[in-house]
């Protein structure tokens, strides 16, 4: 339950923003002059906040659609990520927001249709497909019925057949989904890990189960599928484990609609992981056998490699290797 | 155990219910300002009218009272609105000075909320009541310092509307004031549990894990390997709090930075097998 909202006074009179307002009907609302004076500041706990966190209501400037880091991607020449919100309502022990900002607020930016313009551009400027991917810095659906997010995207990207957008997520919100037929430029991507694994570090998000279902009725419906199983997450018997998971995976949906499936082991830049470490110094995820190099904390090579070669043979087995991208970012 | 409570007022006679709620005694001025302190690590300061009293006042306060690193601060005082009702109580949910433009927004982290309201710290006594805004005279000062000393959600600002259009400042005085904060203290209280809650908190994340003292105490260390050592105890506690430390790890062992090489390759072991 959200229960403060900062307006930034840019936004004051946008529609987005009134009709969120009536949906929170008893949240304190304080105005603001720019959501970094919340935000950005220093001297605040993302730890504590994150027990009540506040909606930022906010403008974005340009540019507001980025280029990809190497490595992420789905097979796609061109690719882009933008974010329409920062942080999200779930509680992953290894999220790397809560070790990015020092805020753990939900920054909102209601002007969706600048976004959506600034990738016509992007899609239009060059010859075949471009992949969007939103859901970086955010769950892509977890707040939908308050933000009314992708139901918008959606009916954008419709009249885009060359822009294709992925959306990254671990919610069961699928009414945006549920009220349009299939788009073929779109793929809903679900992040996966292990029963035990998430009942360990997933705070909040719905279980394997829930979202297996909920993958289930879209394929049911036509929508094309992502599979994410990233991170990869450490334990004695990891490979067990994977190999539980990609079984009931692959019995719960039908092989054709699956577009990708990537795979991607645990990683942080350091700060951030240093940022993780102070707000849960307890955490046993923290604790591993983890090493840095180049300025990343993973797994200690050995076993990284050793983790990343065992779940790929395994997850070789249920899906052919043309729909498989392991170095997702 | 309770974190340490900060209390500002600007005025004796807003001390007054207060001192009295918290059982605090009067101690030697500190720096200047009339200086309380009580059971509880509780302390208050009396900074006097005004935004630069006010901040003097925390930093004076966090010294006087043992520079506790994770304190609940709280300004409890008295403002101005246009047309609130005289007594009613509001926490800030932003607070600006007019004068700087610049602004803070404390953290509203309770369930259920409390009223709040926006807070405008002006220099002198309000009396037009212009804007939609609580006014008074020092809640950014106090901002501004306390911030410097604690987490933003540790720092908390209460207002009592004293005054309003119909009821203008002249007629307040000394018996008045008390009697409006001591209206207050149920919500004074409340906001200085909560907040206090979120500080203790913060103090156990940083506590230093346990057998840091004995080991820093009987081995030598370097300010890098102190560090490292409170990471390797805090990685044991997080992955087998319930293992005592074996002894071997200690035996002949002589230097810090060679404990912590045996620690790691012993909760690298620990790790992998869990
Ligand atoms: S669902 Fe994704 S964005 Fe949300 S907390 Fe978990 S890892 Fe972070």
């Amino acid at each position: 339950m959200i229960t403060t909202v900062y307006v930034e006074e840019e936004v004051r009179e946008h529609p987005r923003v009134r009709a969120i307002c009536r949906r929170l009907p008893k949240a304190v609302r304080i105005a603001c002059r720019r959501y970094g004076e919340i935000f950005n500041r220093r001297g605040q706990s993302f730890r504590l906040q994150k027990r009540q966190p506040a909606l930022i209501l906010a403008a974005k400037r340009r540019p507001r659609v980025l280029e990809t880091p190497a490595g992420y991607g789905v097979g796609g020449e061109r690719n882009y990520y933008f974010s329409h919100l920062l942080n999200c309502p779930y509680d992953c022990r290894y999220c790397f927001l809560q070790g990015m900002y020092r805020s753990a607020h939900y920054v909102l930016f209601v002007n969706y249709e600048d976004f959506f313009d600034e990738v016509a551009e992007i899609a239009g400027a060059a010859a075949g497909e471009s992949w969007f991917f939103s859901g970086y810095d955010c769950d892509s659906l977890a707040l939908e019925p308050l933000t009314g997010f992708a139901a918008a995207a959606l009916d954008r990207f419709r009249r885009l057949p060359a822009a294709r957008l992925e959306l990254r997520t671990k919610s069961v919100q699928l009414a945006p989904l549920r009220a349009r037929p299939p788009l073929a430029n779109v793929v809903v991507a679900f992040s996966l890990t292990p029963e035990g694994i998430w009942r360990d570090l997933e705070h909040g998000v719905p279980g394997v189960e829930r979202r297996l279902a909920a993958m289930a009725e879209l394929a049911r419906r036509g929508w094309r599928l992502g599979l994410r199983f990233d991170p990869l997450i450490y334990r004695r018997d990891f490979a067990a484990r994977y190999d539980e998971l990609f079984a009931r995976v692959f019995a719960a949906l039908p092989l054709a609609s699956i577009h990708s499936v990537s795979l991607g082991p645990f990683r942080l830049p350091r700060p951030f992981f240093k940022n993780l470490l102070r707000h849960y110094p307890d955490e046993p995820l923290l604790a591993g056998p983890l090493a840095e190099h180049d300025g990343m904390i993973s797994y200690r090579h050995e076993l990284e490699r050793e983790m990343v070669g065992a779940v790929t043979a395994s997850l070789l087995r249920h899906v052919p290797r043309e729909r498989f991208f392991p170095c997702a970012a | 155990m309770a974190a340490p409570l900060r209390l500002l007022v600007a005025l004796p006679a807003e001390a007054r219910p207060i001192v009295a709620h918290y059982r605090l005694e009067r101690q030697a001025d500190a720096g200047g300002f009339p200086f309380y302190r009580g059971d509880g690590d509780v302390a208050l300061i009396v900074s006097g009218p005004g935004k630069l009293a006010a901040a003097a006042a925390v930093a004076t306060l966090h010294l006087a009272a043992g520079a506790a690193p994770h304190a609940a601060w709280l300004d409890v005082g008295l403002a101005g609105h246009r047309h609130r009702p005289v007594g009613e109580a509001v926490v800030a949910g932003r607070v600006c000075d007019r004068g700087s433009g610049e602004c803070w927004y404390p953290p509203q982290l309770w369930r259920p909320p409390p009223a709040t309201g926006e807070v405008l710290t002006v220099e002198e006594v309000e009396r037009r009541y212009d804007g939609p805004w609580f006014y008074d005279m020092e809640a950014s000062g106090f901002c501004a310092a306390a911030s410097r000393l604690a987490s933003l959600e540790l720092v908390q600002v209460l207002k009592i509307v004293s005054d309003n259009r119909r009821r203008p400042p002249a007629g307040l005085d000394k018996h008045r004031v008390a009697a409006l904060v001591e209206a207050r203290l149920g919500e004074i209280d409340a906001l200085a549990r909560a907040t206090r809650a979120l500080a203790a908190e913060l103090g156990r994340l940083a506590a230093p894990p346990p057998m840091y003292d004995e080991l820093v105490a009987t081995l030598r260390f370097t300010a890098s390997e102190r560090r490292q050592l409170r990471r390797q105890l805090r990685r044991w506690q997080a992955l087998a709090a319930s293992t005592p430390l074996p002894p071997e790890l200690l035996a002949g062992c002589r230097r810090g930075g060679e404990l912590n090489r045996r620690l790691d390759a012993w909760l690298d072991h620990l790790a992998v097998a869990s």
